[in-house]
């Protein structure tokens, strides 16, 4: 038997190598490289795809994202400003501080700090913009779309109640993903299971939201596999 | 002295017979005086019915299976089955398996695509390409060729193995693929799954507080290897939680930590879950092993060390711990989290949904059972304990409105040394509404909270039943846009039956104790950055009367990274039947008894301090603070005959101290948090105290503490998370200082698997946090493997 300390001594020791492995693992870590601000860009880009304003933008027109009160998110809004398209439409990103400035933008994200201008924005005869904030009450100060960290993840929380004010349609798609949804009306699992899908297709089967996280390149791969058209 | 400790806290162990609750209950004495008093409504909801909630048991405990099932059939079975179907199936020719599973995966792919290409272009997913096939390959081949070597019948079983143990690279190379491209080429649906980088940062709103407050937050608590909330607390630097045997543990902030020999508990620390008060109005302190919830459920918790009584009212002497779950929209899906090792085993489920119009909702079971502690002597102290809860929430929300119901119904056995086992009940049911406009923010909160207790049966009887009912209003209204006046009110009615032992006695047995609030605080800027708050809270308590709890603070900001802040504040640890009521006997003798004019014990703090943020990745906080303490509570000998004993306020005395923690993200991967406390006691009698049992009835408790703590991300799996603590020798009754580790490797093994190694107390086989010559056991080594799984 071995005796106390020394028993002290091997505990001590694995603790070591434990560690010792763990550091020499470390060096060949791949962290998360994206940002909160990175994933909010990303999200602001897609999300046009999913809300239908009153009136299209006019062709050769830029699609305007503005942004109030937060530099940061503006700067990594612009970094993504070339090489993108939104419906077709170069992206502008503007940096706004007053309402006169508004014309012509189709999403606006407030910053924390100008909660009172949202508010006075908001409370009579909203304009057709997609308003989006990233705090904890952001669609009680009249916020259409609200971000949220949860579990080192963006997701987002949708008022339908201040989009429809602001005569926005938002697709049921975009109300599927979000983690809340006041006011409006989600599908029903039966509207859901006999909505066409793609190309006419019934969805059969209902999936559960962590099914449709399967990823894109083999969803793409496997229609067009059944379609009987080959990738390049 | 030895009697005196099975008093109070001890009693409910004991021994006896379950009791009736009360169904008539007695008036209390004291004529009222209260002009806010509603206790005829609260009564009448009292008398009517005593509720029982703990009938809800069953039917939650249906619910969360029920809910789990319906989830579990559907989606993970179908899955996994479609995933093994080639391979399980011995006759299939593994060369025809990937139609089958393409077939599958194409209701999937039906799914998927509509949600990653609706409206807009679909050439970002298209774009990327390749590896998910790849790693798909791979473990298809890995699969087959085992399956080959090995043949039919160890087929199944490797299959699983291989696919748990190449999941990482599938993971890799997911992840890889979101590296790479841009983060605009992903649908919203992935985007929703991008991990990102986590910064430690102060909680939004904090970050000004002009108080020492210390928050705990979600990933803390998963990462700590804490299985029940009385662990998750000793995150907080501010705090110190002490292990006493396998069911008790004592919470303390700045001293006060209990001398059960003495009588005297920790009682001076205020605890509400989501806005309910769990601190016991009997003998007033927090029954540890009754209060828990899921812990994956807590979204964060606020330890502020340092008087609270104008916001949350007596008894909030020497700090608050608010507990706050997350909303059920935050909380979809389905969870199972099972966890065993030698110490502890543990399961639990959680699903929640949302449906139409802002409405969520989730429900939980868990179980637990604790093994027993060792006694002095090596053998086992036989306090072994298990524990079920249930519970639901529900929220709903327009834009200005939002309406929470939530409840939680839990029941336990506690084995006892030498008789049978005692058992722990309990259930509460909580009700919120907040309406919000422009400038006001109003919330009403009303809830039912049902306790029971009792000792083993067969031997001498002993237990309670006690109802507690809530209601509370808040206001909060924007004057301009340098006032900020938060007013409210409240009145809670506390009704509960005691089964006398022979040797504890209450007198009487059936007590309603009313007790009503109103308090108004204001906010004011004024200037820039200098902010003054000032409040005052009065309240009625059912033993000693109105009572006034002011507070004022004064905070400046001269950057958004500096905060200084100084208070002076004044709360009360308010009577409780156990300093009025109790009786205890000695054979016939009757050797103590409740004193009728016990007053409130008094302190006026005044503290001081800042958070500061130095540069990138460092934040750091302290605290000083200074208490003066008044009519502390003392064992006092009747003049001429000595026995009874009764209480006194015969004590007073001060405290000061510092508390003082940091975190420095050295990395992205690796985050070090160091803390400490330290604490003097000085205190004295006052004129005509007995000095019976010495100064150390009043507190033991160590003068310093101190936490490091490690947390590293290995790689994008591999996380490694340590915490050593140190807390200082207890002067008396003593005890030596110790030093503990608590610690967890985890493995996201994939995005939904969680699989950890977790560690509490891990430096000694056996360890005193309390004397043993005060019911302290010798705390042994807990290791635990745990799995949560989120489908």
């Amino acid at each position: 038997m071995w005796p106390r300390r020394q028993l002290g001594v091997r505990r001590g020791s694995a603790l070591l190598a434990l560690l010792l492995i763990g550091l020499l693992t470390s060096s060949a870590r791949s962290q998360p490289v994206h940002s909160e601000l990175e994933v909010e860009a990303a999200y602001l880009y897609r999300m046009a795809a999913y809300v239908e304003w009153p009136d299209p933008v006019a062709t050769g027109r830029p699609f305007v994202i503005a942004v109030m009160g937060y530099p940061d998110l503006a700067r990594e809004l612009k970094k993504l400003e070339t090489g993108h398209l939104i419906r077709e439409h170069v992206v502008q990103i503007l940096e706004v501080d007053r309402a006169q400035e508004l014309e012509n933008v189709r999403i606006l994200f407030v910053g924390a700090e100008r909660n009172e201008f949202l508010r006075g924005l908001t409370r009579t005869d909203p304009p057709p913009i997609l308003i989006v904030t990233a705090e904890d009450r952001g669609l009680e100060y009249g916020a259409m779309v609200n971000f949220v960290t949860i579990d080192d993840r963006v997701r987002f929380e949708i008022s339908v109640t201040a989009a429809e004010r602001a005569q926005l349609k938002v697709s049921a798609d975009l109300l599927a993903i979000a983690l809340r949804v006041n006011g409006g009306r989600r599908q029903s699992a039966t509207e859901r299971l006999y909505s066409p899908g793609p190309e006419g297709v019934h969805r059969v089967l209902c999936l559960p939201p962590s099914l449709q996280s399967v990823r894109p390149t083999l969803q793409a791969r496997l229609i067009d596999r059944q379609r009987g058209v080959s990738l390049p | 002295m030895h009697i005196l400790r099975c008093a109070f806290e001890g009693f409910a162990h004991r021994q006896g017979r379950r009791i009736a609750p009360p169904q008539t209950l007695r008036a209390r004495e004291r004529p009222s005086n209260g002009l806010l008093r509603l206790s005829p409504l609260l009564t009448l909801l009292n008398l009517v019915n005593p509720l029982n909630l703990l009938n809800l048991l069953p039917l939650l405990r249906l619910l969360s299976l029920l809910s789990l099932l319906s989830r579990l059939s559907l989606l993970p079975l179908l899955r996994n089955v479609l995933r093994m179907l080639p391979w399980i199936c011995g006759n299939v020719n593994p060369r025809a398996s990937p139609s089958v599973a393409m077939n599958a995966s194409y209701n999937e792919a039906q799914r998927g695509a509509r949600t990653l290409a609706p409206i807009g272009s679909r050439a970002g997913p298209l774009r990327m390409k390749g590896e998910e096939g790849m790693r798909r390959d791979l473990r298809s081949t890995a699969a087959v060729s085992l399956r080959r070597e090995c043949g039919a019948p160890v087929g199944p079983l490797l299959a699983v193995l291989a696919s748990l143990l190449l999941s990482p690279f599938e993971l890799r190379a997911a992840a890889a693929a979101a590296d790479a491209g841009d983060l605009t080429a992903l649908s919203l649906q992935d985007l929703a799954n991008v991990e990102i980088t986590s910064v430690s940062k102060a909680p939004e709103g904090l970050q000004g507080a002009p108080a020492s407050i210390y928050v705990i937050t979600h990933d803390d608590i998963l990462r700590s290897g804490a299985t029940r909330l009385v662990d998750a607390l000793r995150l907080a630097p501010n705090l110190l939680v002490t292990q006493v045997s396998a069911t008790s543990y004592t919470i303390s902030a700045r001293g006060f930590g209990g001398n059960p020999e003495a009588q005297n508990f920790s009682n001076k620390l205020l605890m509400l879950i989501d806005g309910r008060s769990v601190y016991t109005p009997l003998y007033s302190g927090i029954y540890s092993d009754a209060q828990d919830v899921m812990l994956d459920d807590v979204d964060r918790i606020e330890v502020i060390s340092g008087p609270g009584a104008t916001l949350w009212g007596a008894n909030a002497m020497n700090g608050v711990i608010n507990v706050i779950t997350r909303a059920s929209y935050l909380t979809q899906g389905a969870l199972l989290d099972v966890g065993a090792g030698n110490q502890q085993q543990n399961l639990s489920i959680r699903y929640g949904d949302r449906a139409d119009y802002g409405l969520s909702y989730r429900v939980y079971g868990s179980a637990y059972r604790t093994a027993a502690e060792n006694l002095p002597t090596g053998q086992s102290a036989h306090d072994a304990w298990t524990k079920e809860q249930s519970g639901f929430r529900t929220d709903w929300s327009t834009d200005a409105d939002s309406a929470t119901v939530q409840g939680d119904v839990y029941r336990g056995d506690e084995q006892q040394l030498n008789v049978g086992d005692g058992s722990i009940a309990g259930a509460d049911l909580v009700g919120r509404y907040q309406h919000s406009t422009d400038r006001t923010e109003l919330q009403v909160q009303a809830y039912v909270d049902q306790t029971e207790r009792f000792g083993p049966a067969g031997s001498g009887g002993g237990g309670f039943v006690l109802h507690t009912y809530d209601l509370e209003l808040q206001q909060a209204i924007n004057l301009g846009s340098r006032q900020r006046v938060v007013w409210g009110g409240g009145e809670r009615l506390n009704s509960y039956g005691i089964t006398n032992q022979v040797a504890l006695l209450f007198e009487p047995e059936f007590r309603n104790l009313t007790q009503a609030d109103a308090f108004i605080q204001d906010t004011a800027t004024l200037l820039r950055t200098v902010q003054l708050t000032a409040g005052i809270k009065m309240e009625d308590d059912p033993y000693w009367g109105w009572t006034a709890l002011p507070d004022g603070r004064l905070s400046w900001q001269p950057s958004a990274r500096t905060t200084l802040w100084a208070a002076a504040s004044r709360a009360i640890r308010s009577p409780t039947p156990f300093d009025d009521d109790v009786v205890e006997k000695l054979r016939s003798t009757t050797f103590l008894t409740g004193n009728r004019a016990f007053r409130p014990e008094k302190v006026t703090a005044y503290e001081a301090g800042g958070r500061v943020d130095l540069s990138a990745g460092v934040s750091s906080s302290i605290a000083l603070f200074y208490n003066d303490y008044d009519d502390l509570r003392t064992i006092e000998p009747t003049a001429a005959t000595f026995l009874p004993l009764s209480w006194g306020n015969l004590v007073k005395g001060d405290t000061y101290g510092v508390e003082a923690w940091a975190t420095w993200q050295i990395s992205p991967w690796w985050r070090v948090s160091p803390s400490f406390t330290a604490l003097r006691e000085q205190f004295t009698f006052k004129p005509g105290a007995s000095r019976i049992l010495g100064l150390s009835q009043v507190a033991d408790d160590p003068s310093s503490h101190a936490d490091l703590s490690s947390s590293m991300r290995l790689s994008r799996q591999i996380s490694l998370d340590a915490t050593l603590r140190y807390v200082g020798a207890l002067p008396d009754p003593a005890l030596p200082h110790y030093l503990e580790l608590n610690g967890q490797v985890g493995w996201q093994a994939t995005e939904d698997l969680q699989i950890s190694l977790n560690g509490l107390n891990l430096l000694h086989a056996r360890h005193y946090e309390f004397p043993s010559s005060q019911g302290g056991e010798a705390i042994g080594r807990s290791v635990m493997a745990q799995a949560r799984w989120k489908f």
